[in-house]
């Protein structure tokens, strides 16, 4: 096949495969939107189109930085598969054929240890149980009616609910805490807070004009919401995510592959978790996002800028709806 | 369990309730990862660019049906895995005598899944039970 040696800095081969996924979907997308019009057809194909641009260039199209990794091209097939593994859930569990999601949710949450196991020890195993892990985050949904979907204890309860999950796996499995990136990084708490702010800001406001989502109502009082918003959508949606996508998952990653790599993997599939709003251009933004987490959680080995971005985005987002 | 893990767990389960007390019911309109609870509440109102994707069509109201009878479905399957895992971690218990390895390490890997399992398969009983009561 052929490849592109890219340069050796991280951030410069992410960004270059990222913008090679991002471009390459937009001129996709612009005809397939042309020909399909706005529709379940639209949003069906381009996603599987995002995936498998994704994985291609991700995975299989760009090389550099892979020296010193033992077994590549094994890991480069196990986590293509696991990628699609996501897409196939996803598309599943977000349609009339829902059903069959939860199933593979629950399959894929106890046969994804055993493919670990075979896989060997170590930090491979880990990354594997972490796609274990993203699997758990639909699983925890399963014993909640759908009452109780418009219940507000319903999302503080699910994410306490993830939360003491990678708590329990981190513990199980001796990870530090610093391992997994709750640190107070390389870079002072300023620039940290500063750097995510201000992409969370961007993020934020991309993203109204991408989904245009209803105002959250929470009760009868604007402070109420705004208290609310505050504790779930900020705190608690912006800590569990990047603790599992980037804290977990990522950091397992990129002691098996190149860092650039791991993030990319990260960010496709976290991109993939966005399917429910059944719109392609938020699933490509929240990549996009993905990659920039990632960014900045290698570049300041914290996950306090990340967090900082992810719950910021969701404040500005729902400020600007709730407006 | 590490110090920071500990906090962060109170802090969130602190939270968690903070937040049930001060919100009111019932809640509309929701955007995480978890897309499922936009199935639930908003997906009619989603939109690429400001078109809607679904709109009002038939099949937005069937898929967030197809959704609530998934998970009837689902809590059947998590239960039935959960038994299945608990009945393993007991065979496999090395106090029976020597296992081969490879079953050991998949004792050892699903452990925390079983535990995860088996909080949810209570709240299943418990969401059951309180459905009962309330007639």
């Amino acid at each position: 096949m052929v490849y592109l040696n890219l340069s050796n800095a991280v951030v410069g081969k992410t960004f270059f495969s990222s913008s090679a996924v991002i471009l390459s979907f937009t001129l996709a997308y612009v005809p397939l939107l042309f020909r399909l019009g706005y529709g379940y057809e639209l949003h069906l194909v381009s996603t599987i189109v995002f995936t498998s641009l994704g994985v291609l260039i991700t995975l299989f199209l760009f090389r550099g930085g892979s020296e010193g990794f033992r077994n590549e091209g094994k890991i480069r097939v196990v986590f293509g598969f696991l990628i699609f593994l996501v897409l196939v859930e996803e598309l599943l569990l977000n349609s009339i054929f829902a059903v069959y999601g939860f199933a593979l949710s629950i399959l894929s949450l106890v046969l994804l240890p055993v493919l670990a196991v075979l896989l060997g020890r170590g930090w491979l195993r880990m990354a594997v149980e972490a796609v274990a892990l993203v699997f758990a985050t639909r699983v925890v949904l399963s014993p909640f009616p759908s009452a109780f979907l418009s219940l507000s204890t319903f999302l503080p309860t699910i994410y306490v609910l993830i939360l003491a999950a990678l708590v329990l796996y981190l513990t199980y499995r001796r990870v530090q805490a610093r391992t997994v990136r709750i640190s107070r990084g390389k870079r002072s708490l300023a620039v940290q807070i500063g750097a995510g702010s201000g992409i969370g800001l961007a993020l934020g406001i991309v993203e109204y004009f991408v989904l245009k989502p209803k105002p959250i109502i929470v009760g009868a009082s604007f402070l109420q919401t705004v208290v609310y918003i505050l504790i779930v959508l900020v705190v608690m949606v912006g800590v569990v995510e990047e603790l599992l996508f980037r804290g977990l998952f990522q950091t397992s990653l990129e002691r098996v592959m190149p860092a650039w790599q791991a993030i990319g993997v990260v960010s496709v599939i976290f991109g993939l978790m966005h399917i429910g709003w059944m719109n392609p251009l938020e699933v490509l933004l929240a990549y996009g996002a993905g990659v920039a987490f990632g960014c900045m959680a290698v570049a300041t080995d914290s996950l306090i800028a990340p967090i900082t971005a992810h719950g910021f985005g969701n404040l500005v987002l729902y400020l600007i709806a709730l407006s | 369990m590490e110090r920071s893990l500990a906090v962060l767990l109170l802090l969130f389960a602190f939270s968690a309730l903070a937040s049930s007390l001060t919100a009111g019911a019932p809640l509309f309109g929701l955007s995480t990862i978890l897309s499922v609870s936009v199935l639930g509440s908003s997906v009619l109102g989603s939109s690429v660019l400001g078109s809607s994707v679904l709109g009002s069509s038939v099949l937005g109201s069937t898929i967030v049906e197809a959704y609530a009878g998934a998970v009837v479905a689902s809590q059947l399957w998590l239960s039935l895995v959960v038994i299945a895992l608990l009945i393993y971690l007991e065979l496999s218990d090395p106090s029976y005598g020597r296992l081969r390895k490879i079953l050991l390490e998949l004792r050892r890997s699903w452990l925390p899944v079983s535990g995860l399992l088996v909080v949810l398969f209570f709240i299943i009983v418990a969401l059951k039970v309180y459905a009962i009561l309330m007639g």
